[in-house]
């Protein structure tokens, strides 16, 4: 078949729909597009989130820490978690703010899907990082949560508090282990693959 | 910013969408087979196109304008079809309508066959491969696509050449 074959049929399909095809203008005039959240703007949401449950825990370390200031030790862990918690809210704020830079709507698109890709592929790194810090900053709640909710004073019990810390380490890691091996790194291969189509594409 | 929509009334916009309608219908038609699919995107990308028309600027041809619009969006709803069932539904059917007593197009044999080859191009080339179709000129394919025109000219002649064998092979 001739290529001028093939592109008559397609002016004809396009002929065919101009005829045929109709929109059904009132379910437009009353679907409230504005009540839809599009999928662009699941990821800031979700970042939102997160650093909204960043502030609260920072709010509420430091209101455990304040409760139990007399104690120097435990006024240190509260500001090793608050100090820890920053760093979250930190890089909840870095990703919003490069959710925000993207320009989703009339951007071309080989640009855009680049763009989304290696801010993907940053998001990946962010995750990644965040995990390894996540012991360090459940570890010093430890001793402040079990000293406020059971008057436990942990320092004082250190084989418990040693127990508590290798259990909470293991199961931990053990999870991001998991999370490394069957989330991250297939995530990673297909924001890698992307960018390397990206690439192949601009090629001429 | 010359924006020539800062206030976009609902019946401008269905104007808009009533006179592109082919274009977005064969934009969900080659990135979804699924019908329930189809009908997700095509409410995304009106949602999209809903949400963007008051920064349409004017500076490029509103088909052009569309089209980036409704390519992105087939794009990232194509990576994330997990997520579609999270989305909900404000349109219940498609708003789209064939008329009954009309074949559907698509079933027409050479339609049909250019569709089943398109479907083996990547996400990028199935685009291209729609606005060359379409009669888009290199240098709007290249803006859309944020490509070179010689890279777009050179791709186009690649893909004609795998439609020829195609077409032979069948």
């Amino acid at each position: 078949m001739e290529m001028n074959e093939i592109t008559n049929a397609w002016d004809q399909y396009n002929n065919s729909l101009d005829k045929n095809l109709s929109i059904d203008e009132d379910k437009l005039r009353l679907a409230d597009l504005d009540k839809v959240k599009d999928q662009m703007e699941y990821p800031l949401a979700s970042e939102m989130v997160e650093l909204i449950g960043g502030l609260l825990v920072i709010a509420a370390v430091l209101l455990i820490s304040l409760v139990l200031i007399d104690d120097p030790k435990y006024f240190l862990f509260g500001l090793i978690t608050v100090t820890i918690g920053a760093v979250y809210v930190g890089l909840s704020l870095i990703k919003i703010r490069l959710l925000k830079r993207v320009n989703y709507y009339d951007t071309p698109i080989v640009k855009l899907q680049r763009e989304l890709a290696y801010t993907r592929r940053r998001f990946l790194k962010f995750r990644a990082f965040e995990r390894l810090l996540f012991p360090l900053y459940l570890l010093p709640m430890l001793p402040l949560t079990s000293k406020l909710v059971s008057g436990i004073d942990l320092f004082t019990q250190i084989p418990l508090f040693a127990m508590k810390f290798a259990g909470v380490l293991g199961v931990v890691y053990l999870i991001i282990f998991f999370i490394h091996k069957h989330l991250y790194d297939k995530r990673f291969r297909a924001v890698e693959n992307i960018i390397t189509r990206l690439k192949e594409f601009e090629k001429e | 910013m010359n924006k020539i929509y800062s206030k976009v009334d609902k019946e401008k916009f269905i104007s808009i969408i009533r006179e592109n309608q082919r274009l977005i219908y064969k934009v969900c038609y080659t990135y979804c087979k699924n019908g329930e699919d189809r009908k997700d995107l095509e409410q995304e990308i009106l949602v999209q196109l809903w949400k963007s028309l008051p920064r349409f600027d004017g500076r490029v041809k509103l088909s052009t304008w569309l089209y980036k619009v409704a390519l992105n969006t087939a794009f990232l709803f194509h990576r994330n079809e997990s997520k579609h069932n999270e989305h909900k539904a404000i349109i219940d059917e498609s708003v789209f309508q064939i008329a009954d007593s009309n074949p559907i197009p698509e079933k027409e044999e050479v339609i049909a066959k250019l569709y089943r080859f398109i479907e083996t191009l990547n996400e990028l080339d199935k685009a291209l491969m729609m606005l060359y179709l379409d009669k888009n000129k290199h240098k709007d394919i290249a803006d859309i696509l944020g490509i070179t025109q010689t890279n777009v000219a050179t791709k186009i002649g690649r893909i004609k050449g795998r439609m020829k064998e195609y077409f032979e092979k069948l």
